[in-house]
């Protein structure tokens, strides 16, 4: 009888904690929530991630199919991750492995490493892995503390080799002659299928700040 | 009876309480919402007026910004709930201190939004558990720039947005 007692008691707590923090989840409620520290759920995984980017692909992406999918010394739905694993232990690149083993970010590489143009060693370069298959759909390098005159050139050179795979970008604008980074420059090519960013500008106390893009847009590499 | 008076004065209290918290709630979120309509623009020459105001730096947020930082491998992932709400809280209270840290009339920190969420005003509180590193902060501050190029906002204003986000970075870093 005390078995069944307790086990009633215990249900009631269960439902009425339930209801409890139902109701503090009503828009309603949110204040009294954010009083009592938020909610500790939220931390996306590597499946909404996924989700999410989709969703900002097709917002972003063009309409025709891409002539060719450059992606610095990959090729994107068709490398793995276990190759990229490879390629960085091969050259003594040290690389983090996160989200459930959807990214990976490496530190220091030297630019002929990803067979990139640019003339400086890249600070950091992350590759996004699609979930089902952990194939490369995102490559996505970093560089701080360039000189303006180093990044007007690298920024040419990579622009020069976008084009002469892609033509003429989307939108573009590149530096101009003693270029000081306080005008932004970017490349922007957009196909449905693929989307590649080149941008540059100053960041203060940073220097510039250059970034790559290279990524699949296309339904199954999203 | 005595007893049953207690339990139940217990049972009133708890439900007013429960009551009033949702009713001011929702009608703080009223007011929010009808203030939201104000314009920046009237005899207002700062940054913030000429991006639009509030209204026009929530677009920009919500239509460039977001899509750019949620394809990013690193900075994504902290925008996943942005892209599924649009105009979301953290954008609407990006926007609101943008406007305001540029020139604007909104509030720094304090708003409450027409859901109920309230703009906070502590940089690190609100980032406290991230561990966000400065790499994750120029990566985040360099796709608004990009962005902000690739939509045409003049140079000048394009760096004044930056200052102000740089300004933000010791809130934000490795907290």
């Amino acid at each position: 009888m005390r078995r069944w007692k307790r086990t009633i008691r215990l249900g009631g707590v269960l439902t009425a904690a339930t209801l409890v923090i139902g109701i503090l989840h009503l828009p309603a409620a949110r204040p009294l929530l954010l009083l009592i520290g938020a909610c500790p759920v939220g931390r996306a995984s590597a499946s909404e991630i996924e989700e999410a980017r989709g969703i900002a692909l097709r917002a972003l992406r063009g309409d025709t199919r891409a002539p060719a999918r450059p992606a610095l010394s990959f090729d994107l739905e068709r490398t793995t991750l276990d190759d990229v694993r490879g390629w960085a232990r091969a050259r003594g690149i040290a690389c983090d492995l996160s989200r459930e083993s959807t990214l990976l970010v490496c530190s220091r590489v030297p630019a002929p490493a990803l067979r990139s143009t640019s003339l400086q060693s890249i600070d950091e370069v992350a590759f996004v892995f699609r979930v089902r298959d952990r194939r490369l759909v995102n490559v996505t390098t970093l560089t701080t503390g360039v000189a303006p005159t180093g990044a007007a050139d690298s920024f040419a050179a990579i622009a020069h080799r976008l084009a002469s795979t892609l033509g003429t970008p989307e939108a573009s604008r590149v530096p101009p002659a003693r270029w000081d980074g306080t005008r932004p420059v970017f490349v922007r090519y957009r196909y449905a299928d693929y989307i590649a960013d080149l941008s540059a500008m100053q960041l203060p106390g940073r220097g510039i700040v250059m970034r790559e893009q290279y990524m699949s847009a296309s339904d199954s590499g999203s | 009876m005595m007893r049953t008076l207690t339990a139940n004065s217990w049972k009133v209290i708890t439900s007013a309480l429960l009551v009033a918290t949702i009713v001011a709630g929702a009608s703080r979120a009223t007011r929010a919402a009808s203030s939201d309509g104000s314009d920046d623009r009237g005899g207002n020459t700062s940054v913030a007026a000429r991006l639009g105001g509030f209204p026009g730096i929530l677009a920009f947020l919500d239509r460039f910004v977001v899509p750019a930082e949620v394809t990013d491998p690193v900075v994504g992932p902290f925008f996943v709930p942005n892209i599924k709400e649009p105009a979301g809280d953290i954008e609407q209270c990006l926007a609101m201190l943008l406007d305001h840290d540029l020139g604007g009339s909104s509030p720094h920190f304090g708003a409450i939004l027409a859901d109920g969420h309230q703009c906070r005003s502590s940089m690190s509180n609100i980032h406290r558990g991230f561990g966000i590193p400065d790499f994750v902060i120029d990566r985040f501050i360099a796709i608004v720039g990009e962005q902000a190029a690739m939509a045409g906002v003049a140079d000048s204003d394009i760096q004044e947005v930056a200052k102000v986000l740089d300004s933000y970075r010791g809130g934000v870093r490795q907290k």
